[in-house]
Order: C-alpha cells, then structure tokens, then sequence
C-alpha cells in the first residue's frame, strides 16, 4: 500500500507531466487563462489518464506484449510495436466517450473546453503515461495508480498556473511578456520549484 | 504469416470493436430527435439534435448574414435564441460577444449547436432574405492585377432597395478553376506573367458563401456592382496554400454566367449628421465608400467630404479618374490616393506613403479633427492603422464606422 501511495506522489510531483517533463504544454499553456476551464481540464486528465493507463495496460499484457500469446502456442511472438497505435485507438474512444458524457451531463464544462476537449486526443501527457507504463514494467494496480497520480499531477501544475496567470491579469507587464510570453516565463519558475521534488526524492 | 495475420486482424478488431462501443454509446447519450425552433413566434422549423443554428436557419430561407463562413469570427450572425436547446455559449464566442449580450442571450447563430427546443429572434426582414436571388452577370472588367469589376443584372423584384454601404452574399457552386484559362486584360498580362498566377488552379467541392460589398453608384440601379480582389497565395506558398474559394470563382465569371446571390445586409451606412466625412480606403475597401460617395454627392450634399485611399502602385489603383471628375464637378468632394511603393515606371507625382500617414499628416493642418466622421474600408492591417492615428489626432471612437471584410 506505501509503495503505491509513493508511486502516486512520484508521478503527480517527482515526475510532473508539464513541469518536470515538459509533456502537454500545448494544452496546459491554452486552457490556464481561466481557473475553472483549468480544473476542468485536471479533471478530464485524471480522468482520461486513470482511464486510459490501466486500459492500455490489460490490452498490452493480454494481446500485445512478448510472450502474451504463448497459450496459443506463439511463445515467439512479440507485437508490442502495435502498441502506439492501439494506444492512441483507446486514447481517442476514452476522450470520445468522455466528451459525450460531458456534453450530457454537463453542458457548462463541455462548453468551457470548446475545441480543446477533442484535441485531448492527441495530448502527449496521455500518451505518455501509457508508454512509460509498458516502459516501466508496471502491474494492473501499479498502473492505475500512476495514471491517476499523473493526471493529479497535470491538474495541480495546471490550476497553480491558471491561479497565478489570473492574478497577474492586473499586473503592468512589459509588452512583449502579456500572455504566452509570460505563461512560458511561470512555467519555467514552476519547474524549478518542481525540481525541488526531484531532490526530495533522490535524498530518500 | 501467422504474425501479420494475427496483427492485421488484432489491430482492426480493437478499432471496429472500439467504434460499435462509441457508436452504441452515442446512442444512448445523444438521443436522435426532432427539435421544434420557432422563429420569431411566425416561423416553427424542424431540426435534429447537434445541427448548428445558422444552417437550420438558413435552410428556412432567413437570410442571417455570415460574412466569415460560419467559423465564429464575424460576429453578423448575432440571434436571440432562447430556452433550453441553445446550450452554453461556446469558448469561440467569448471573444465576440460582450457579457451584456451574452446576458441577453444574444449567440452567433454559426457556434449553436440546439440540444433541444429553442425559440429564436431575428430582425423579421431576414426571414425570407436568405433565399438565393438568381441574377446575371452583364459585364466584368479588370480595374487592377487582380481586382474585377463585376456587374450582376438584378431580377426586377430584387432592384432598387438597398443604401450605400451594404454588402451582398456570393454563394459560390462547385468548381474546378484552372487560372490558365482565365482571360486577363492585355494592360495586365505583363504583371501576370511575371507573379507566375497562371500556374495556379483552383477547386471548391462544395458550395461556399462569401459577403462582398456593393460599389454601386446612382445611375446603376437595377444592378449589383461588385469590386472582386483574387486572393493568390504570398509569392513562394503557392504549394501549401490556395487561392481563395470564393474570389476565384467570381474572377473566372464572364457575361451572360448565372451566380447566385442573397440580402443586401449592412450597417455600415453613412450617418445622418452634418458633420465633415473622411472616407478612408484600401485595396478593394473602396467598394462600399464608391457607393457611399457616389450616393451623397448625387443627392447634392453639402457635408464636405475627403476621400483618402491607398494603394501600392499605380497598377493597382482604379476609379481613379472618376474621383477626379467628381473633384472637378464638387467643390466639396477631395480626392487623394496615396502610393505606398509606387513603382519607378509609375512616375507618380502624387502623394506616398501608407494611408494612415497620409491621413495623419492632412488631418492635422484641420481645424477640428475630432469634429469630422470618418468611414474606413480596407484590409484589417490597414483599418487598425487608421484606428491608432485617429485616436492619437482625439477622434472619438463613436464617430469611426468600419468595415473590415468580416475579420
């Protein structure tokens, strides 16, 4: 139970997507002018990745990985190449599925993501989380853990973002820093904070 | 042969598997129904579930103006629609709509998708606007490289009732286009020939609506003048991007060609004041203030009235000696086209530089800038020029009206 509760603070800080990793930038720079459209992207990235890892995880075991069709006599068969693209089919009908259930329950979140829900589709951040998953060599439990542990990390770096943009939505920033140039500035800060985590961890 | 075989066939079962579970799924989220829109509490439409409003709309034959297309930045299609089918207002419509209208339910008819029962308001003289007019095209000349002169002979019903200023939607058919076959005027070949335009080709596979604003004077009742700017790719894009859909099209037409078309539209209409007017333009910006002009002056005006207009070169000015004569027969009309690079051949003894300097350096030997109204017509670069130099000059905002090709 320890080692999973730190495999969980290892991924949502040690291992941050967007600030240790640099991974989702595209999003997590788009949707952190407003709090509330980034908690709702946090929350469709816990979702999608506790979803989507331990998802990939059984389809990779069973079907994909060395070894998984031995039953059937193919000890030799290794399709684990197949593995970006069947992640990327289940990453894409995760994100489908998620975007109907928003849009039916609640319209108001579904209408704060506008375009940027589908384009959770191709969010590196996710696709990551299934790729160091088979990398990692996780089991099922492990693997659930780390993607929700990832997405709470992704939701904390982007509303901690969305929270600091908005209160220097007042500030005399020179021209040339308003907007991206600014957010590019705080996400390098933030990293370095991050960074700090890593220390942490290794000291351990 | 096992491995292909197992692979192919585990890849696309895992895809088909995956898109009967999203396709069963959206049948139970989304339920397919019919949806009621009443319209103006005259006008009660059937439409399906995720249909966006502006197509519902214009299906019916309501003519809601969309200069964009349809992609949400305009801001023409401006309705009322309320109850609970309207949804929230979609992120693309934050930037366009101000809080107070968004509190009035005011929506881009372009970004609503209905999710039920709605009622919509709308000026009552869209509804039955939207009906495509079927007209002719009795002449077409080229005023500059790639600027047409395009005149559409107006079924009689269709003629007279529009003020300068107004705009007019173009529905394009599909087509293929290759530029090759275009006839240009032989005083324009040379500078074809040179940007290498022939090589290009254009093609739309479906119909497409563009707004364009009418540059009619007086004496063309009955007709609809158009002013079309071919919209060629930057010199060295002509691989990634394409000429435009619309003005392609309108380029390529020729006498006795049908086109369709619907309104007229527009706000964009010279005041009722006394005040001074400066009419500011650029590229085929002075379409709606040749109208505008043309219509004061005929009415025997007494406002003093300046137009300033920029163009690169002398190629690409035109009207230009019909401004003059105007100049000649007014004595309160002023004419100055502005260069910004006139070419060494031009030998253009006239004014340089770009318009809103040209502006900027009239307008302060004026009394009383601030007094005057200004009316600007052009590219957006340009627009916003002009909207700094006459904010620096105290020009309030209130007394500026622009059109800015829908951008």
């Amino acid at each position: 139970m320890s080692d999973l509760w730190q495999l969980f603070l290892l991924s949502a800080f040690v291992d941050n997507m967007p600030l240790t990793l640099f991974l989702g930038l595209c999003t997590f720079l788009a949707l952190s002018k407003k709090l509330e459209a980034a908690i709702g992207l946090g929350v469709a990235m816990i979702g999608v990745m506790g979803l989507t890892v331990p998802l990939n995880h059984l389809i990779y075991t069973a079907l994909l990985a060395p070894g998984a069709w031995s039953w059937a006599g193919l000890p030799d068969l290794d399709m684990s190449y197949l593995a970006l693209i069947a992640f990327i089919g289940v990453i894409a009908a995760v994100v489908q599925v998620l975007e109907m259930l928003l849009d039916r329950y609640a319209p108001a979140i579904h209408a704060a993501f506008g375009v940027f829900l589908p384009l959770l589709t191709v969010q590196c951040a996710i696709l990551a989380g299934s790729l160091f998953m088979v990398e990692r060599h996780y089991s099922l439990a492990q693997s659930a853990v780390f993607g929700l542990g990832s997405g709470t990390g992704f939701a904390v770096a982007v509303a901690m973002l969305a929270a600091i943009r908005t209160r220097l939505a007042y500030a005399d920033l020179p021209a040339g820093l308003r907007g991206l140039g600014m957010a590019f500035v705080l996400t390098g800060l933030m990293s370095l904070g991050f960074s700090a985590f890593a220390q942490m961890a290794a000291a351990q | 042969m096992t491995e292909i075989f197992l692979a192919t066939s585990l890849i696309v079962t895992l895809v088909v598997g995956l898109s009967i579970v999203l396709v069963k799924l959206r049948r139970v989220l989304i339920p397919d129904v019919d949806l009621l829109v009443n319209v103006n509490q005259t006008l009660n439409l059937v439409a399906r579930r995720g249909d966006r409003l502006l197509g519902v709309l214009h299906d019916a034959g309501v003519g809601i103006p969309a200069a964009c297309g349809g992609s949400g930045t305009c801001g023409l299609c401006r309705v009322t629609v309320t109850g609970e089918g309207a949804g929230e207002p979609q992120a693309t419509e934050h930037g366009v709509l101000s809080p107070r209208e968004r509190r009035d339910h005011i929506r881009l008819a372009c970004q609503t998708r209905l999710r039920g029962d709605c009622a919509v308001t709308v000026p009552d003289d869209f509804i039955g606007a939207g009906e495509a007019i079927p007209a002719t095209v009795v002449a077409t000349r080229m005023l500059a490289p790639l600027i047409r002169e395009i005149t559409v002979d107006l079924p009689p019903d269709h003629g007279g009732d529009f003020s300068a200023g107004d705009f007019m939607q173009v529905i394009a058919p599909p087509y293929t286009l290759d530029f090759a076959t275009l006839e240009t005027d032989p005083a324009f070949s040379e500078a074809w020939d040179i940007a290498g335009w022939r090589s290009l080709k254009a093609s739309s596979p479906k119909p497409v609506t563009r707004a364009y604003s009418l540059a009619n004077r007086p004496e063309d009742a009955g007709k609809a003048v158009f002013n079309i700017r071919l919209a060629v790719p930057p010199a060295g894009k002509e691989d990634s991007l394409p000429p435009g859909l619309v003005s392609s099209w309108m380029f390529g037409l020729k006498v006795g060609d049908a086109i369709r078309l619907s309104g007229p539209y527009g706000e964009f209409h010279v005041q009722p004041t006394q005040r001074e007017m400066v009419f500011v333009g650029g590229g085929v910006g002075m379409a709606p203030l040749r109208a505008m002009i043309h219509q004061q002056l005929g009415r025997g005006t007494h406002r003093s009235i300046q137009f300033f207009y920029g163009a690169r070169s002398v190629a690409d000015l035109f009207y230009s000696e019909e401004f003059q004569d105007l100049a000649m027969q007014h004595g309160n009309f002023s004419w100055t086209p502005a260069l910004s690079d006139p070419a060494p051949g031009d030998r253009w003894l006239g004014t340089t530089g770009f318009v809103h300097d040209v502006l900027r350096r009239s307008m302060e030997g004026h009394p009383a800038p601030e007094d005057c109204e200004y009316y600007l017509c052009g590219p957006p670069v340009m627009i916003s020029a002009v909207l700094t130099t006459l904010d620096k000059l105290g020009v309030p905002r209130g007394q500026i009206f622009y059109d800015d090709f829908g951008g």
